[in-house]
């Protein structure tokens, strides 16, 4: 176990552009109900897309095949002809826009064999961080008294892969241990650590929900009941199932199990969605929807023609994300799902997010080569 | 596609009724085991597709006990001429659009691969044609060389040779080309091999319709007898029982596949191999006539909607020459759209070519395509490898300055490479298949086979014989170093020159 004391977390950004997108981000009290009105995001859009048109070559390239103009977004309005980058492009060249500072390249797990490498600069890393403290006070309050136990090493993975740099994010909130060694799930220990806590404190359980799982299978095997009903404590689950996705447990089968082992009510249950060329975190809310934060413009794109797709309509998930500077985060994912506009059970304003499914692999038809098998060759883009 | 079990459902009688015809969304559908008809009347298999259901029997432990059981002498004793003559007959009775098997297939395989009506009937009366006994023998000349090899022992250098079959051979298939899968069971059966044939899931159909066919030719033939055909789910313990027994495998897919299956075989077993494989096409100069050269291309990126191993993905097309040749390729691939329109993908499909398509404009290249995801060109800055292609129509176009940039990205991954000027085929057919390439046709003709074609770099009926010899006594001297079998026994036998007298009184 590695434990970790609560990050300064007063030490906000304050750049000289600290401007309404960061106040939002980092200030925003009530964002979900008092958004912003379409012509802010619209100006938050086109401004960041005036900076990617500026210093990267793929949005050029792309703003000039598809003849966009930040001119034409200001006077129309229409985020539909924003050009996106689909998440591909960051598996196979760099994808930067010029950034000041040091900047980190964050890169996915791999999962589907090849890896995405995404440039964050400071400013863009720490507006990340402010889309996730402002998940968490959205959507779990503020409290001093909670304590992380987070499935997950204690620190960010040397190559940079995101999941495990998000996953040490909450030692910036609360208190925190950390319960991955060597590669191993310490399932002992973190039930040590949960039955040792004092009654004050509200235990956060954060991980992948593979992690979640294998600990809630270890409980049940050790016939080991911690009863967490009387602390209002929350499991946060996030980062799917990857490679160990043939194990997948329906989403009830956890809850149940979370109930049953830890006492953790089903509503207490959250996932938060977020991929790494995605610089927003999507919380969930006690309803199990996954709300869009008001800076973020997100959609279902038919994958007939990129159309948006209606209010409930399954497509490819895509988002204009303009808290990124050091790179487009105008992103065409590789997710399927959609939108709705209705209002929340919870209260909460403006869309949410239903994911469905991965987009499925070509390898799956044809007798053309998988990736792996020739992607070596790819050659490497420039700026 | 969902696979899911049921048991104990109601018999519903072999005759395929009216529903089978296409108006319902369900097709039951019998397997054959040893050579005989199993009907889907108690646990099945429903494959879910995106419009309909084809259930199959599920086969059982006892099924493939009577697989590895099947009599193999009835068959390895007949000749070839009437193995030939059988599928002639086959070839006629599935040439009958009013066969009962021909008509399941035309109605059901676009429903369940989605290819077109016209592109399937195409290609099940290519079927029937390719059965025709002089066809046959141009197929077994081809991979055999004297097909008599298969009946008697042929007499060559200092032995007598022959081919016999290897025994059992287990056949996992591929649906992406239902053709690939008939001629599969063509070769195995031909080569007088009892042959067991796992279905794909993919296209179920195809091949069961083709199996059910022999059957009906006539049930009690030896061909007919050594068949089986079904459908089992990769990984279980049917498939194990069945790879266990197997003297040889056949193996069609990607990689992992590939290497699954050759983990679970006994060491010594053949696996035969088949992809993953791709094919480009390569214009050399401008022969004048550029419309025909974007139809030709256009033929080759239409095949299979580009999910073969020999369809057109990519062109090299002369730098100087790009303007000219994007125009008639676009026209080309709108000309086959129209005349043979592209399968619906789903949303999986459509959405890798609008990533392909954003990916392209992304590196600043040049995307021409359809208001839809029908047909693409992407237009690339030169010669470069495409890590994954999305497949349905999508033609990559590299400029090229000279053949070595071609050769750079040229392996044994390429199958097949159609080339346009044909007349300067030979300036440039030593240098691709020194780089890996195994077939070079006509730009055009990448799914038009010539007799004589070679498959993916081998003859696969060489694989699935045994070639045995009765090596000749002394009697032939050929290029023995004596003159007589005693100058060489005493020599041998004695160490000497001459046989001792006793021996040579003998």
């Amino acid at each position: 176990m590695i434990r970790s004391g609560r990050a300064p977390t007063t030490t906000r950004y304050r750049a000289a552009e600290y401007d309404s997108l960061d106040e939002l981000i980092y200030e925003g009290a009530d964002a979900y109900n008092t958004r912003p009105d379409h012509a802010t995001v619209v100006r938050w859009i086109a401004d960041a897309a005036d900076w990617h048109l500026e210093h990267s070559n793929v949005f050029k390239h792309l703003a000039s095949a598809r003849g966009f103009s930040t001119e034409e977004l200001r006077a129309t309005g229409d985020l539909a002809k924003v050009p996106l980058v689909s998440s591909g492009v960051f598996k196979r060249r760099q994808v930067a826009s010029g950034y000041e500072g040091k900047a980190h390249n964050t890169t996915s797990s791999g999962t589907r064999g090849s890896i995405s490498v995404v440039v964050r600069d400071d400013r863009t890393l720490e507006r990340f961080v402010g889309t996730v403290l402002h998940g968490v006070r959205s959507f779990h309050g503020d409290s001093a008294l909670r304590e992380g136990i987070v499935l997950s090493p204690g620190s960010a993975s040397p190559n940079g892969v995101w999941f495990s740099y998000v996953m040490t994010l909450i030692a910036l909130l609360h208190d925190a241990s950390f319960f991955v060694e060597n590669g191993t799930l310490q399932c002992e220990a973190i039930a040590d650590a949960l039955e040792s806590l004092s009654p004050e404190i509200q235990p956060v359980l954060v991980g992948p929900p593979a992690l979640v799982w294998g600990f809630l299978d270890y409980l049940a095997q050790q016939r080991r009941v911690i009863d967490l009903s009387d602390r209002r404590a929350f499991a946060l689950m996030a980062g799917g199932w990857k490679k160990r996705v043939g194990e997948q447990v329906s989403r009830d089968e956890l809850t149940e199990r979370l109930n049953d082992w830890l006492g953790i009510p089903p509503h207490a249950l959250r996932d938060v969605y977020n991929m790494v060329e995605l610089n927003t975190a999507l919380f969930e809310c006690e309803e199990g929807r996954k709300h869009v934060p008001p800076w973020l413009v997100a959609s279902a794109r038919r994958p007939a023609d990129l159309s948006i797709a209606d209010d409930g309509e399954d497509g490819i998930l895509a988002f204009l994300d303009p808290t990124a500077l050091s790179y487009p985060a105008f992103i065409l994912s590789d997710d399927f799902g959609s939108l709705r506009c209705g209002a929340c059970g919870c209260g909460r304003g403006g869309p949410t997010l239903t994911v469905t499914r991965r987009l499925a692999g070509i390898e799956e038809r044809g007798c053309g080569l998988s990736l792996e098998r020739y992607g070596s060759q790819t050659r490497n883009g420039s700026l | 596609m969902n696979i899911t079990t049921e048991e104990d459902v109601a018999p519903s009688g072999v005759a395929l009724n009216e529903r089978d015809t296409g108006a319902s969304s369900e097709l039951r559908l019998p397997t054959v085991v040893a050579g005989e008809v199993c009907m889907p009347d108690r646990d099945v298999l429903r494959l879910s597709y995106d419009d309909v259901d084809v259930i199959v029997p599920a086969p059982s432990l006892e099924d493939g006990e009577r697989v590895i059981a099947s009599r193999r002498q009835d068959l390895s004793r007949m000749s070839i001429d009437d193995i030939t003559a059988f599928f002639a007959k086959v070839g006629e009775a599935w040439s009958d659009p009013a066969n009962h098997w021909r008509k399941i297939a035309s109605t059901w395989v676009p429903r369940v691969t989605g290819y077109s009506p016209q592109f399937v009937e195409g290609d099940l009366t290519f079927l029937g044609n390719a059965l025709k006994r002089a066809k046959q023998y141009d197929f077994l000349e081809t991979d055999l060389g004297d097909p008599s090899l298969l009946d008697e022992w042929n007499r060559t250098q200092a032995v007598w040779q022959r081919c016999v079959p290897q025994g059992l051979i287990t056949h996992i298939m591929v649906g992406n080309v239902p053709m690939a899968s008939l001629f599969t069971l063509y070769r195995s059966l031909a080569t007088k091999n009892v042959t067991v044939a796992k279905v794909p899931s993919r296209d179920v159909v195809s091949a069961l319709c083709f199996a059910l066919c022999i059957q009906d030719t006539d049930v009690d033939h030896p061909v007919a007898k050594a068949l089986s055909a079904l459908y089992w789910e990769a990984g279980s313990a049917f498939e194990d029982t069945l790879l266990a027994a197997s003297d040889a495998v056949s193996v069609w897919g990607r990689a992992p596949a590939i290497e699954a299956v050759k983990q679970r075989v006994r060491s010594g077993v053949d696996v035969i191999e088949f992809g993953p494989k791709r094919s480009f096409g390569l214009i050399l100069s401008d022969d004048g006539d550029w419309e025909r050269t974007g139809l030709r291309a256009a033929c080759d990126v239409m095949a299979y909607d580009q999910e073969a191993c020999f369809s057109l993905q990519e062109i090299y097309v002369p730098s100087a020459h790009l303007d000219a040749a994007l125009p008639a390729l676009q026209h080309g691939l709108e000309s086959f759209e129209q005349r043979s329109p592209r399968r619906g993908l789903g949303a999986d499909g459509d959405a890798h070519i609008q990533r392909a398509r954003l990916e392209a404009e992304a590196e600043g290249w040049n995307v021409l395509a359809a208001d839809g995801t029908q047909w693409t060109i992407i237009a690339t800055d030169g010669p470069v490898a495409i890590p994954e292609h999305p497949l349905g129509r999508v033609l990559y176009v590299h400029p090229y300055c000279g053949l070595d940039e071609v050769l750079a990205l040229t392996s044994r991954d390429v199958q097949t490479v159609s080339v346009e000027p044909w007349d300067r085929v030979l300036t440039v057919a030593d240098d691709l298949v020194l780089a890996g390439v195994d077939r070079v046709v006509p730009l055009g003709r990448m799914a038009r086979f010539r007799p004589g074609f070679v498959h993916d770099g081998f003859h696969p009926m060489r694989r699935m014989v045994r070639w045995v010899t009765i090596e000749r006594g002394l009697e032939q001297k050929y290029r023995f170093k004596t003159d007589t079998q005693d100058e060489d026994e005493a020599r041998v036998l004695y160490g000497r020159h001459e046989l001792p007298a006793s021996a040579a009184e003998r």
